[in-house]
């Protein structure tokens, strides 16, 4: 089962030297099955527009290089150093319900005190 | 060797879990046996095909754990809260089965049964429900804001009130007592469901409903219901099953790349940034997924538009989207921020007609999608250091016109894959080669003496495809994979064991082209035929062994895959004619 992970690095450079890391052949082509997408420096503070649609504000970037993986042949440890945690909600996934869950439990398993872990109870309230 | 031979496709693509049907014949007898073909993808929910029906169809889940057990006597597992009700299974469903349940209300003030889940982006509740000696219900969820929406279970059933939601709908199932009700939310932390006295309090009088199969499912429509337990269920394409896909009239394996959809709202067009007083209104549109309904772009000015950021780029990205017209005519653009897009003009009847187009590479183009829908792609670049944007505006000549929009997307690259939807976030389709194990489950081998006929139909959805068509697996199984068939940037080229070249000849392939491609031995010669013609072929060592373990991709299938749709493939181990190869060849 692939297994998807997160990872922050300091610049876009020290990912791609982590990617070159993986397993090549003697051409350079990438011999892992391994799937990765650069997400680059992710957004922290959204853009502001006005009424047409012009943007007011530009939207502020994370200071880390973002990149997320779906590991097929198990999780390469030489990567553990620039492993993050996310909650998982509203982040980028590679579409698969399996490697979703088992990030979630992971992740729960980590951080079992965590709001996503710990849904609050209902609380008898009226309507809006 | 023997006479054993591989078909896979024409008639005989099907699906089986993980794994393709295909018929070989691997004895004397002449017979074609079942063999599967194993196969492994990684997404299903970023992963479509056109199925038989010509519909967009998708993988999803329910979202919902124990989707029908909300009560369980109080024994494990089922996650529902009851409240201050009494929950009593075993009554009559809207299905003929006697799996419903009656919720019956202690109390006087609003009480409810409830399931916690932390979900973000667009989603769909739905839930069937009748009447009891309450006639309301209402379904209620809490994330970012609260949303909510009253039905009424009686008659054709209606709508009585909505709380903050895009969209609630009921419909009656057949003549029954039965309905269905759905309410799209935006986030949600918890769902409630309510038995009402009336569409606009929960408090007051006692009383019951019936309801049977929850469902939370992403998007924004209920999609139908499947039952989970301790865990999500899952329909649709699911994850390592093989898109067989449909677009092309007949059955053909689809195969794609690694893509990456960066507009993170595909269908929630509200979801995007407004701009220059467009307005928008969910209407009940079949769209080119099935699904009920479509937004609709209005303008308001000739600026008027939806727009979506997907940041600062590197590199050349394909915008896509399904479109159709409103009833009036109306001339729509759909552009990056830089100006490169298309301009299509769509009159009342819903043709659409290329008015201009300022495309990377003139890269453009539109696809007929049935019922007015049509999706339009074009090539941009997005190496400029801003940020960029897809943009539709929705009548740039009069600046009162309306199109519905649906399935926007944005993928590097430079043409479109099948749509990815995302529901909030970004979303990536893995990679349809994603592991090496995607080979033939018993290698069918020629010794260097035997006659041979490979024949593959199919398209290929870039130039220079540079894929290995078929050949002997991974590299790192054992020297097989040297054995192959590769599409150069001009060229088709077969090679044997110890790679040794036994035959090439020239092939400009033009992308997204149907082709019918067949390589035979005969004693000592090779020819190539493509459709229907035979091709100078420039013979090498022909007299090679050949291996065959792997269809679509050879050597390593991260780098040397076929890029498009495999429609059929065989493998014979006997020379067919010329008469015989040109026949099968001609299109």
């Amino acid at each position: 089962m692939k297994v998807t992970r997160k990872y922050e690095f300091v610049d876009e450079a020290a990912a791609d030297a982590a990617i070159a890391a993986l397993p090549h052949d003697e051409e350079g082509n990438p011999t892992h099955n391994n799937g990765i997408v650069k997400l680059g420096y992710l957004v922290v503070t959204p853009a502001t527009y006005d009424e047409d649609g012009e943007e007011l504000t530009a939207a502020v970037l994370s200071d880390v290089y973002a990149v997320d993986v779906d590991w097929a042949d198990g999780i390469d440890e030489s990567w553990d150093d620039d492993l993050v945690w996310p909650t998982p909600m509203g982040i980028h996934s590679f579409g698969s319900s399996s490697a979703r869950e088992e990030y979630a439990t992971t992740y729960c398993g980590l951080f079992p005190d965590s709001l996503y872990c710990n849904p609050p109870e209902p609380e008898e309230l009226e309507l809006p | 060797m023997s006479n054993a031979s591989l078909e896979l496709g024409g008639d005989n693509w099907a699906a089986k879990d993980t794994k393709l049907l295909a018929s070989t014949v691997s004895d004397d007898s002449g017979r074609f046996y079942p063999r599967e073909f194993t196969f492994a993808r990684g997404s299903n929910l970023s992963a479509t095909r056109v199925n038989e029906d010509g519909l967009i169809e998708k993988g999803y889940e329910n979202l919902l754990l124990n989707s029908n057990l909300f009560d369980n006597g109080g024994v494990a597992p089922t996650i529902w809260q009851k409240g201050q009700n009494i929950v009593t299974g075993g009554q009559a469903g809207y299905d003929g089965t006697n799996d419903a349940w009656l919720i019956d209300k202690q109390n006087t003030s609003g009480t409810y049964i409830a399931q916690g889940i932390s979900k973000t982006g667009v989603h769909t509740i739905s839930l069937y429900a009748k009447a009891g000696s309450l006639k309301h219900m209402v379904i209620w969820a809490s994330g970012g804001d609260v949303e909510e929406a009253s039905f009424l279970l009686e008659g054709d059933g209606s709508i009585t009130r909505t709380f903050n939601t895009p969209s609630a709908s009921i419909q009656r199932v057949g003549a029954s007592d039965w309905y269905r009700c759905e309410i799209v939310v935006l986030d949600t932390s918890q769902i409630r469901i309510y038995p009402a006295s009336s569409g606009s309090s929960v408090s007051g009088t006692l009383g019951n409903i019936y309801i049977q199969d929850a469902m939370l499912n992403q998007g924004l429509a209920a999609l139908p219901y499947i039952e989970s337990g301790a865990s999500t269920a899952k329909a649709g394409i699911l994850e390592n099953e093989p898109r067989i896909d449909y677009s092309s009239g007949t059955a053909s394996l689809l195969l794609e790349p690694q893509r990456t959809n960066l507009i993170t709202q595909s269908e929630y067009i509200a979801g995007l940034s407004i701009a220059s007083s467009a307005t928008l209104s969910l209407e009940s549109e079949a769209n080119p997924s099935g699904g009920g309904f479509a937004y609709k772009v209005t303008a308001t000015e000739v600026s008027s538009r939806v727009q979506r950021s997907i940041g600062t780029q590197g590199s050349n990205f394909v915008f896509s989207g399904f479109f159709k017209g409103s009833g009036a005519a109306t001339r729509i653009r759909f552009r990056n921020n830089q100006g490169e897009g298309v301009f299509y003009n769509i009159d009342a009847n819903g043709a659409f007609t290329l008015y201009s187009e300022n495309a990377v590479n003139d890269n453009y183009g539109i696809e007929d999608y049935g019922n007015g829908w049509h999706r339009i792609f074009f090539e941009t670049t997005t190496s400029n250091s801003s940020v960029n944007y897809a943009q539709v505006y929705c009548d740039v000549l009069d600046g009162d016109g309306s199109v519905l929009a649906w399935g926007l997307q944005a993928e590097q690259g430079s043409y479109p894959t099948s749509y990815i939807p995302t529901y909030g976030t970004s979303q990536t389709r893995a990679d349809d080669f994603g592991n090496n194990n995607n080979i033939l489950a018993k290698p069918v081998a020629f010794g260097a003496n035997d006659d041979f006929t490979f024949y593959y139909e199919g398209s290929f959805d870039k130039d220079g495809n540079n894929g290995m068509v078929f050949g002997g697996g991974a590299a790192g199984s054992g020297a097989d994979y040297k054995n192959y068939l590769w599409l150069t940037a001009s060229g088709m080229l077969l090679k044997g064991t110890s790679e040794t070249s036994m035959a090439s000849t020239t092939f400009n392939q033009v992308k997204n082209t149907n082709y019918k491609l067949l390589v035979k031995r005969d004693g000592s010669r090779i020819d190539f035929f493509i459709n229907g013609t035979k091709i100078p072929t420039t013979q090498a060592s022909t007299n090679t062994a050949f291996t065959l373990r792997s269809v679509g991709w050879s050597y390593s299938n991260t780098v040397y895959q076929i890029s498009g749709n495999i429609k059929q493939f065989k493998a014979l181990p006997t020379a067919l004619t010329d008469n015989e190869c040109i026949e099968l060849t001609t299109i």
